[in-house]
């Protein structure tokens, strides 16, 4: 008897540690194994060079190092870094086009040759696996050319047929309401007796049926309009005369986003719901559009409803709650995190709407009446730049209209204070936390006039010590959520034209900006924390994303860039407006948005702020990709010491 | 031309004594030879009187090892006793029963082997096992050249070199993959291991390439 061989099934455990293998079925993964060859190769070697025609192979690294190199102008140029459950060769199998770059071994390796063609059909069978290795082909953008995965078109595209997916996963089912609800007549009653009906029910349509409930047609108020006043019918003709026929119908409990879809196909307002889903049986209920996009629940526009209606601080926890998985199945389908912190920051908003609402109510109860002054509501911080995904803590700051003397002002700002904290307590409640350096529109120093801030703001010119250029960068991501806008308007009117009139000012933010190097050590390892209660952690905000947030801030302070609140923006404007910064801001944008993510998927996963995560968590995919995004932030800090002369004086 | 009272009986036997007079030659280049990796597991370190309980094989072509051939038997031993090696690979005498007849093993061994140079760590007392084997069943010799991996560690790897010392033993194959960054899979298994040594082979070959700076020859293996 031969016993059977259990190598490949060791070699796919391996394997299987790694994504996108960790995505593949068990099986498929053995299969592969199965099929694998071992090759070695010593350090110096060359796995192929640039121009050689691509193979019928992909290569699983098992051991070593190699190092993508790509050759310009006579020059040798390192491209990206693969090691241990890296796959080399995809791009090239992908795209059935010659290496673009030369793969050279810089540690002995040993390589699993996997075959190709099996390995592509998998990738095609399996959309987890797709996109992870979507992500993963980042490192091609910088020899010039975007990989492409077969079978999706452009990247546009991509990313709505992945929110599509979301929503279909998160999607709920369709429920007719209850049967008293529906609003239906004879095929043979008047005109006149439907509309009637329609005006006192306040609908816009309704149905006909016949005696069984069957639906046999609808009329709107459109097709009142258009068929029966512009047409000069008599009101007494029946009903039937105008109505649209035949109706589409479905069955109660499929999904909602089904219905969504079928009626944006057939390009219809109503749809019924019947007993079966077919017109031959008795009707439940007549839905429209609205009505599904609030019941698909996942949908933002769907919770942006019911924040404005929610009536207690509870049904709002429960809200956020909800915006937390849509977040999180969103990010996990591919979103970008810049936009879904866009989608985010409106939801948080209304939020933040809601409870001031909530708050005055209960001040007016109370008989407390805010003072006769504009006032506004405003966010600074990462949540001033429509970043903050997590409810980690808030960053806000009240501004009002300065009376006529300080004695008014003191009294008002009590009165405000009293607001504000009650709109903490609520965003307390909802599940953020208090911010720990007390930038809350609940503590006094955040909580001013406009004169006294604009003061401020003309002050920072000299501001020399840290703890108050901190104060000027926080303040500097202002952005208004409720009340008057006007009032914060000229707030951050008077943010730009200081910085504008002040270089010794800008100099200084810049030079904040490109004091963190990246995080890389001279051997490409990451620089992990050393003190504190951190160690061997990585600090992807204050390593990552400051430096990265900073550039912008200051690019976007220098250049007058005031349209877009959000790093994303302000990069995408830089993009657009500045020429010479458009390479570096296009690869900031890419990086930032996937340091973002990262954040964000460990946050969620974890259940705090995302802050600090452990380098040996990643994939070595994963761990070249952040090598990648340190690069572009190394590039990203040149750019702005030579934009703001900072060269001479740190050499 | 082989007389024909020196031609064995056993048709397998016949045709592995045919191909082993064109033989790889010396200066032939590795990646156009045909290796085979192998393992056995015995009952003991006696070349007498132990017996091989399980044997694996895998193929190297273009030096590249071919995971989807392998082959790996366990051989029923009548008459193996319970020794110390037991200790070590966890083959217990009676489990053997499963196994099949030594000479159905070394019948179904011979094709694969051929005229291949055969890879092994300590293959030298692997190939008197399997020698003595073919002796006692076809009346042959056991005459393929052999790649021991620990005498190429030696000559290869600095770590491992002659010292001149007369007490020093080549390095076991765990030495060899803590060198060499080689996780090692179901140690003590004839499979495993001679998964193993092919990975170890492998990596020596590629290192000895580079050093040369030529084409891997057979002569500089053996």
């Amino acid at each position: 008897m031969t016993t059977p061989n259990v190598i490949p099934d060791r070699i796919a455990a391996a394997m299987r540690s790694y994504p996108p293998f960790s995505m593949l079925p068990k099986e498929a993964v053995s299969s592969l194994a199965q099929q694998a060859r071992v090759k070695a190769f010593s350090d110096g070697d060359l796995i192929w060079e640039q121009g050689d025609p691509p193979t019928e192979d992909v290569l699983f690294l098992a051991r070593g190092r190699v190092e993508y190199v790509w050759t310009v102008d006579n020059r040798l140029e390192l491209v990206d870094v693969r090691d241990i459950g890296d796959l080399l060769g995809l791009t090239a199998l992908l795209e059935s086009a010659p290496f673009r770059v030369s793969a050279r071994v810089v540690e002995d390796s040993l390589v699993y040759i996997l075959p190709g063609n099996e390995f592509k059909h998998l990738l095609d069978a399996n959309d987890t696996a797709r996109n992870y290795v979507r992500r993963h082909l980042f490192w091609a953008t910088r020899v010039g050319g975007s990989v492409k995965m077969p079978g999706n078109g452009g990247d546009p595209l991509e990313g709505k047929r992945t929110i599509l997916q979301a929503h279909l996963d998160g999607a709920q089912v369709v429920r007719p309401r209850p049967v008293e609800r529906l609003l239906s007549c004879l095929p043979d009653e008047s005109i006149r007796t439907a509309a009637k009906r329609m005006a006192e029910r306040k609908v816009s349509s309704i149905l006909v049926v016949n005696e069984q409930r069957h639906p046999i047609g609808i009329v709107t108020s459109n097709d009142l309009v258009r068929k029966a006043i512009v047409a000069e019918l008599d009101y007494q003709e029946p009903i039937r005369k105008v109505m649209s026929s035949p109706v589409y119908t479905i069955r109660a409990n499929r999904s909602a986003t089904a219905a969504v879809l079928l009626m944006l196909r057939e390009r219809i307002g109503q749809i019924c719901i019947t007993q079966d889903g077919t017109p031959n049986s008795p009707a439940l209920d007549v839905c429209t559009h609205k009505d599904l996009l609030t019941q698909s629940g996942h949908h933002p526009a769907g919770l942006l409803r019911e924040i404005r209606l929610a009536r207690s601080v509870v049904r709002l926890r429960e809200l956020c709650d909800e915006v937390e998985s849509i977040t999180r199945s969103y990010l996990e389908s591919g979103v970008s995190a810049i936009f879904l912190g866009q989608i985010c920051a409106e939801l948080y908003d209304e939020l933040v709407h809601r409870l001031v609402e909530l708050a005055r109510e209960e001040l007016l109860e109370a008989g407390v009446e805010l003072p006769e002054v504009p006032w506004a509501w405003i966010t600074v911080g990462s949540d001033g730049r429509r970043e903050q995904i997590l409810r980690t803590d808030m960053d806000n700051a009240f501004v009002f209209g300065a009376g006529k003397d300080a004695e008014t002002d003191e009294a008002n700002r009590k009165i405000f204070l009293q607001l504000a904290e009650k709109v903490v307590q609520g965003m307390v409640d909802c599940g953020f936390s208090r911010c720990q350096g007390g930038v809350m529109a609940s503590n006094p120093r955040w909580c001013r006039t406009n004169r006294e801030w604009i003061d401020e703001i003309k002050n920072y010119g000299d501001a020399r010590e840290g703890d108050q250029l901190l104060r000027a960068l926080i303040l500097f991501d202002l952005r208004y959520v409720t009340g008057d806008a006007k009032i914060c308007t000229a707030l951050r009117t008077a943010v730009f034209d200081t910085v504008a009139e002040n270089p010794q000012l800008q100099r200084q933010i810049a030079e904040a900006a490109v004091e963190t190097p990246p995080p890389l050590n001279f051997w490409g390892k990451f620089v992990v924390e050393k003190k504190g209660g951190k160690e061997g952690l990585f600090d992807i905000k204050a390593r990552g994303l400051s430096p990265l947030r900073d550039a912008a801030r200051i690019l976007a302070l220098k250049y007058r860039l005031t349209a877009h609140y959000s790093t994303g923006g302000r990069l995408e404007e830089l993009n657009d407006r500045v020429p010479q910064l458009r390479e570096m801001a296009r690869l900031a944008y890419d990086g930032y948005d996937s340091l973002l993510r990262l954040r964000t998927l460990t946050g969620l996963s974890r259940g705090d702020a995302g802050r600090y995560f452990e380098p040996g968590s990643l994939s070595k995919l994963e761990r070249a990709h952040l090598a990648n995004v340190f690069d572009v932030q190394r590039m990203v800090q040149q750019a702005v010491r030579t934009e703001f002369h900072l060269e001479s004086r740190s050499r | 031309m082989i007389w024909p009272w020196k031609q064995p009986r056993h048709p397998q036997a016949r045709a592995y004594k045919q191909c082993q007079r064109k033989a790889p030659g010396r200066r032939d280049i590795a990646e156009n030879i045909r290796f085979i990796v192998l393992d056995a597991e015995t009952s003991g370190f006696d070349r007498a009187k132990d017996r091989m309980l399980s044997l694996a094989t895998m193929r190297i072509e273009d030096l590249e090892l071919h995971l989807s051939d392998m082959n790996s038997w366990l051989i029923y031993q009548a008459d193996a006793g319970l020794t110390e090696a037991v200790n070590v690979h966890g083959i217990l005498p009676s489990e053997t029963a499963d196994g099949e007849s030594e000479q159905a093993v070394m019948a179904a061994l011979l094709p694969i082997l051929g005229n291949a140079p055969v890879v092994g760590h300590h293959i030298g007392f692997d190939a008197d096992m399997i020698d003595q084997a073919f002796r006692r069943h076809f009346g042959i010799r056991f005459r393929n050249c052999l790649v021991d991996t620990a005498e190429l560690a030696m000559r290869e790897l600095d770590a491992f070199a002659r010292t001149g010392y007369a007490n020093q033993r080549p390095p076991t194959l765990e030495d060899l993959c803590s060198h060499l960054e080689i996780s090692m899979v179901d140690r003590h298994t004839a499979a495993g291991d001679t998964f193993t040594t092919a990975q170890v082979f492998l990596t020596l070959c590629a290192r000895i390439q580079k050093r040369l700076k030529r084409d891997l020859q057979l002569r500089d293996l053996s």
